[in-house]
Order: structure tokens, then C-alpha cells, then sequence
């Protein structure tokens, strides 16, 4: 493990003291030059990057309303200073979401505002030197873009849309971050984050498959490219490859195939995750999306479905009919797209799935909300159905469940500490003390209820955890996925 | 009408003109750009008068400030609760007490509505002393909290400072050193349009503080802060029904 001290677990989430420049150090890798032209930005910093810059910032005021105004509109009460959890972990007052937001809104007012066109220096306007710059690439690089700043906000000012904002302007003049912009690459040109070939792929389904024969002597299927499935089911890459993700990915093959489902996966769109968001790239994410829509009409499902996947489902979700839509090819009963969980849900409601809760008798279970879920999506029909949608099947498959602190669950729930574009190992020291808030709270449950199992629905939150549960000696398997639970409690076979 | 008069009649058309044109001038902007995406902070109600209900929620009772931070929203509201009253009571002569009168009367409405409203509304005649108090409130948190402190701008104290100044001045002239009430009424009615311009109270140096306070105020309402009363009703996190999936969301520019 690298050299990285993780903050003491006391059970207590307590406000720092304000340490300026505490992680002003941390940042991730520039992209190089061939990453960068191969997703349409520059190759490297232009000669008058300023005024690029300048000129994107009025473009992207012109195109987002929620820009404009959020930048209009803050009164600085402070509301949200202490709701980051990069700031809990780190002290670093630029890490307080308002301070973030002021490190463009003092250029924004420089430039396009009366105020900061004459009096700069009574209203906080800033010229857009090199140092900010840096600056920015630092601070818009630890926002997870995971919006808990603005449900506390009295004007719903998300952080989110000023960070894409800032790493939109920053790739338009060829500074972006290599994590990202790579990944995007890798999934124009091959289908996934991962970079998995087609017959790479091909060849792990059928290692699944024939692992899940060995386990439960049941001819579950993992179908790929099946043309004429009913649904296609387009899940995070990570699902294929990391654990504990894997698990969850037989756990949904599972609930398919005691369902009767028929099913498949696309090489094609073998990506939920849009990274295009990250950057907040309309191109880029829509790019992704239209993935989704090819793949649908190429294998002629009449469904789409998707995994376990935080951002995912965000872009999923929200933005999917406006990416890529209309869906009126698809059966029109079924919404699109629809969550992994949303299905099983409703099995189980229906009394499709024949399940064992015992199987998951040694596990003590708690749920994390994961923040694109809670905080930008939704699950069933009434608001809120992303919170107990998940945790209906956790209490169906799993006997012992247990709720962590409610500050810091559902809509008030923190990230992990990885999502935003910011999974990636230069990062970690900052990844490690965001994850803070989210481990305090699962320590308190850990020693009062003997928690050992923390549920998650996201391919970012499953991974970090993974990561960053060492340093805080807690054991790295303590994190899973919902279907894995599924997956264990499920009895296959003939139904009743 | 001696020139230091039109001096104060010529303050509040420029402040008039300057918010009226600069404020719109901002609608206009947040009308105009569109919302490419739907990005409600959910969970968020799928309907659009769950919506509007909810944005009324925030203008009206600050919800997400009250689960944010229970001491600013206290002094917060406060403080806007007491501009709302004080707006009001301002508002007597333009809502039909005639120059020279003191107040509403409510006895046309009935005697059961007048039974209710006139106890409140003489009840808030004595709050105003709450406007500077809550002001204060907001200016000590502001500068006492190391984290505010650190996000806070000259034009932040500035902004608290002038409305400590209206509130003030505007509670000593009530309380303490009472203007010619005659004088200033005619004063602020000689500014209508169509009426006989009427000369400034020159006698009553806090009224004409307080009065050049507000022209202050309104004229940089339009390039500060400020415009957060309006920006509120903007806010696409806030208005915006959670309904992606049943409802098809395109933008021009967005659907090249």
C-alpha cells in the first residue's frame, strides 16, 4: 500500500478546522496529446488558451441555463461549506463546495459582469491567470460531481454543473484529465471502459457460465450479441472483469434465468458507464449513448435494462431519452431504460423468484446510497423508490439489515470518495480522505451491530471501496454489490 | 423645488431605471438559455405543479437552508421575513391609505376577516426592530465562522452593512427621532408618475439616509448577489419535474 495515512475511524464525522492549501498537491495526470485529439479536443495547451477559454466559458452560459444562474445566484451563506466530503477529509477550505464554485465564478465575474469588470477586487473577480488555471485543474479534479452541496443549498446550486463546466472549458484548450479522456476513448473505438475485445469478453462469459454450472448445476447463461432477446442488458464493464462486481453480474444472469427472461449482452454497448458526463461533454456523452441506441435496434431487443452503475444510471435514467431517444421501437410497457433493480424488485414482488435469505445468514448488511443514484435518479414510479427500491431486495434476500446514521443515508448520503472521474491511483490520497464521512458512518454501525456487509449499486463506490477499505483496516470484502446478495440467496430451478 | 431636491427625485428615477432595466435584463438572459438536460436533485416530484409546490417551498419557508444550516436560516429568515413586512407597511400609501393617513382599514372585508387581520397586521407593526437584529445575527456568523469567513467578500459585508443601515435608520425614525410624516409622504407620492413633484423632507437628514440606502440598494440589486430573489424561480435542481423517462426533453441546440 502506498504511503497514504487514513484518517483515525472514531464513528464521529466532525467538521476540520479550515486548512488552506491542505490538498492543493493532489492532482491527477494530463492528458496526453493523443488522447486528447482522439475524443476532439486540442492536443495540448493552445498559445491563446486564455481567451479559448474565455470564449468557451460565454458558449457554455449560452448553452446551460443551470450555469448562468448558479454563477448569478450564490449569496455565499455557507450552507453548504461543510457538506463536501473532500473538505471533511481534507480541511482544504477550496474543497468547501461554495469555494470551488468561486474559483470560476471569480472569472466569470471578471469577465462578464459589470462588478467585476470595474471593481474586481470589492466583489471578488479574478483574472484568468496561469495560476488559476492550475488551480482549477487541481479543485475541479476533487468534486466527485456527486451533488450532496446542493440539497442543502437554498437554491439547488450543484457543484456538479460547475465542475463539468470548468473541465469542459479546460479540455476546449487542451488540458484535460488523462483518467477520463482515456477511457472515453476506449470506449468510442472498442465498446467499454476497460478496453475488453469482443472475444475477450466472449471468453469470460463463458468461464462465468461455466463456474455458475459448477456451482449450482444449473445452466445459467451469460448470452452475448443474441439478436431477438427480449432484453438487452447493458451493465458496467467492471462487471465483467473486477471483483466483487462479477458477482453481481451472476447474480442478475440469475434472476434472468429463473425469470425466463431471455436476455443478452452487447459487445457493442458493453459500457453503462458514460464517462462523457465526467467531462461534461455533451458530444462525448451523447456519442456513448447513441451506443445504446445502436446496439438495441441491431439486436432488435425489445427492452434495455441496466446494471448496477451509479453515473450509469444518472445518464441512463435522465438522460437517455434525450441522448438517444425516442425509444418507440421498444415495448411500450416496460420503462426505458429500466434498473437491474427495478426488474428483480418487481419478480420478487410478483413471486417469481424463489429465494433463501439464509444464504446470506453471515452477513449483517447495511446499504449506501450511492450519490448519482440517490441524488439524480429514480427507481419505480414515486419519487424516492431509489432508496427503497434497493433496500426491498437487500431485506428479501438477506435476513440481518441494519440503516446507517440517517444524516448520511438517502439524499443525504456521501460518495465514496471515487466517483466523478476521479478513480484513478494518483489520486488516491485524496480518495482516502474523502472516503472519511462514508466510513465513519459504517464504522458506528460495524461496532454497535456487527455490520460486515456494505451493499452498494455502483461500479465506482464497489471499486474504491475495494481500494481504500485497507487503509482504514477494515476489510476490503466488507463492500459488495445487491445482486451479489441476490446471487446467493436465489434458488434456481423448476418453479413450484 | 430647490436643486438638492431634484437631486433625490433625479436618485430614485436612476434607481428605479437601473433596477427595473438591469433586473429585467437578467430575466431575460435566464429566460433565453435553455436547460439541455434534465437535473432535478432528486428525489424530486414528477409532476410539474409538484415542481412549482416545491420551488415555493424554498422562496417561502428556505427548506434546503433549514436542513442545511439551522442558525443561518434562523437570522435568514428572519431577516427576509422582516423586508417582507416592512415592504408591506411601506406599501400603505400605494394600497389606499391616503397621504396623510395612517393606515389600512380592513372593515370593508367584513368583521370576521377584520377580526382576523387587524390584530396581525398591528402585530407586525412592532417587529421592526427584528430587521436589524437579524442582520447583525447574519453579519457575526459571517465573520465569527472561520469557513464563512473565508468565502466572504468585501461586497458580502458591504451588501449586510447597507441593509443594517435601512433596517437601523428605518427604526430610529419609528422609535426615536420621528420625521414629518406629512412631509415625506408627499415627498415619496410626488414621485409617481403624473403627480406634482413634491420636495424632499430636506428637515429629516435619517429619512433622506434611509431613503438614499434604498436607492442604493435597488441600483445594485441587478450586479450583486442579490439577484438570488429572482434566480431562485431559475434554479433547474429546484423546477424541473423528475420525469426523463415519461417525458421526451430536447433543446435545439442540444439536438444537432
Amino acid at each position: 500500500m502506498a504511503d497514504i495515512k487514513a484518517p483515525e475511524l472514531t464513528g464521529r464525522i466532525d467538521v476540520p478546522a479550515v486548512s488552506e492549501g491542505a490538498s492543493a498537491e493532489i492532482r491527477p495526470h494530463v492528458a496526453g496529446e493523443a488522447l486528447m485529439t482522439k475524443i476532439g479536443f486540442p492536443g495540448k495547451l493552445v498559445d491563446d488558451w486564455q481567451a479559448r477559454a474565455i470564449e468557451k466559458m460565454g458558449d457554455l452560459l449560452s448553452k446551460y441555463r443551470s450555469l448562468q444562474v448558479f454563477l448569478d445566484i450564490c449569496v455565499q451563506c455557507g450552507s453548504c461549506t461543510d457538506k463536501c466530503h473532500y473538505f471533511l477529509g481534507t480541511g482544504d477550505p477550496k474543497n468547501m463546495p461554495v469555494a470551488r464554485q468561486e474559483l470560476l465564478r471569480s472569472v466569470y465575474r471578471r469577465y462578464f459582469t459589470p462588478g467585476g469588470k470595474y471593481v474586481p477586487g470589492w466583489v471578488g473577480a479574478r483574472d484568468l491567470t496561469e495560476d488559476v488555471l492550475k488551480e482549477w485543474f487541481v479543485y475541479f479534479h476533487q468534486c466527485s460531481q456527486c451533488r450532496r452541496c446542493s440539497v442543502f443549498c437554498p437554491y439547488g446550486i450543484d457543484t456538479a454543473e460547475i465542475s463539468m463546466a470548468a473541465r469542459e472549458i479546460m479540455d476546449s484548450i487542451g488540458m484535460g484529465q488523462k483518467y477520463s479522456n482515456e477511457i472515453i476513448g476506449k470506449v468510442h473505438t472498442i465498446g467499454n471502459n476497460l478496453g475488453i475485445p469482443d472475444r475477450a469478453l466472449a471468453d469470460t462469459l463463458e468461464t462465468l457460465e461455466e463456474e455458475a454450472k459448477e456451482s449450482t448445476n444449473v445452466d445459467v447463461k451469460l448470452p452475448l450479441n443474441v439478436k431477438g432477446a427480449d432484453v438487452l442488458l447493458v451493465t458496467p464493464s467492471a462487471d465483467f472483469f473486477s471483483e466483487p462486481h462479477v458477482e453481481g453480474l451472476v447474480g442478475y444472469a440469475k434472476v434472468f434465468h429463473q425469470a425466463g427472461i431471455s436476455w443478452t449482452l452487447s459487445s457493442y454497448a458493453s459500457e453503462a458507464a458514460n464517462f462523457g458526463l465526467f467531462i461534461g461533454n455533451y458530444d462525448n456523452m451523447r456519442k456513448i449513448a447513441q451506443r445504446i441506441r445502436q446496439a438495441a435496434i441491431d439486436l432488435g431487443v425489445k427492452r434495455i435494462v441496466i446494471g448496477e452503475c451509479g453515473h450509469a444510471w444518472r445518464v441512463a435514467y435522465s438522460f437517455l431519452n434525450t441522448l438517444a431517444g425516442p425509444w418507440d421501437f421498444l415495448d411500450s410497457r416496460y420503462p426505458v431504460p429500466q434498473h437491474v433493480c427495478e426488474v428483480t424488485y418487481d419478480l420478487i414482488n410478483r413471486g417469481a423468484l424463489k429465494l433463501d435469505p439464509t444464504a446470506n445468514d453471515q452477513y449483517t448488511v447495511t446499504f449506501h446510497d450511492s450519490c448519482n443514484v440517490a441524488r439524480a435518479s429514480r427507481m419505480g414510479d414515486r419519487p424516492g423508490g431509489q432508496f427503497e427500491i434497493p433496500r426491498g431486495i437487500v431485506k428479501a434476500v438477506a435476513n440481518k439489515f441494519v440503516e446507517m446514521d440517517p444524516e448520511t443515508t438517502r439524499d443525504r448520503t456521501f460518495c465514496c470518495g471515487g466517483g466523478g472521474g476521479l478513480l484513478t491511483d494518483e489520486l488516491l490520497d485524496l480518495r482516502v480522505k474523502g472516503a472519511m464521512p462514508r466510513m465513519q458512518a459504517l464504522k458506528r454501525v460495524m461496532d454497535s451491530d456487527g455490520v460486515n456487509y456494505m451493499a452498494s449499486i455502483c461500479a465506482i463506490c464497489k471499486a474504491q471501496f475495494t481500494k481504500i477499505m485497507p487503509y482504514y483496516k477494515v476489510p476490503r470484502e466488507t463492500i459488495g454489490g445487491v445482486h451479489q446478495l441476490v446471487s446467493n440467496a436465489i434458488v434456481l430451478g423448476a418453479k413450484e | 423645488m430647490n436643486p438638492i431636491s431634484w437631486f433625490f427625485v433625479g436618485l430614485a428615477y436612476a434607481a428605479g431605471a437601473v433596477f427595473a432595466l438591469g433586473f429585467g435584463w437578467k430575466l431575460w438572459i435566464w429566460l433565453r438559455t435553455p436547460n439541455p438536460l434534465i437535473i432535478p436533485t432528486t428525489p424530486a416530484p414528477t409532476t410539474a405543479g409538484g415542481a412549482a409546490a416545491r420551488v415555493a417551498g424554498e422562496a417561502l419557508f428556505f427548506k434546503s437552508l433549514f436542513r442545511g444550516n439551522r442558525w443561518t436560516w434562523f437570522f435568514g429568515y428572519l431577516m427576509h421575513l422582516s423586508i417582507a413586512v416592512a415592504l408591506m407597511r411601506h406599501a400603505v400609501v400605494p394600497l389606499g391609505v391616503p397621504v396623510g393617513g395612517s393606515d389600512l382599514d380592513f372593515t370593508a372585508l367584513g368583521p370576521a376577516l377584520n377580526d382576523l387581520i387587524r390584530p396581525i397586521w398591528d402585530a407586525t407593526f412592532r417587529l421592526g426592530p427584528l430587521f436589524p437584529i437579524a442582520v447583525i445575527g447574519l453579519l457575526a456568523r459571517r465573520a465569527w465562522v472561520a469557513r464563512t469567513r473565508y468565502i466572504s467578500y468585501a461586497a458580502d459585508y458591504a451588501i449586510l452593512l447597507l441593509l443594517l443601515g435601512i433596517g437601523g435608520s428605518g427604526v430610529l425614525m419609528k422609535y426615536v427621532w420621528e420625521p414629518d410624516v406629512d412631509a415625506v409622504h408627499h415627498f415619496v407620492f410626488g414621485l409617481n408618475p403624473g403627480h406634482p413633484f413634491a420636495p424632499a423632507p430636506l428637515g429629516d437628514p435619517l429619512f433622506l439616509f434611509h431613503f438614499t440606502m434604498v436607492m442604493t440598494l435597488m441600483m445594485v440589486f441587478p450586479f450583486s448577489k442579490l439577484l438570488h430573489v429572482g434566480g431562485i424561480f431559475f434554479s433547474p435542481t429546484r423546477n424541473q419535474p423528475d420525469n426523463p423517462r415519461e417525458v421526451r426533453h430536447v433543446t435545439p441546440w442540444a439536438s444537432r
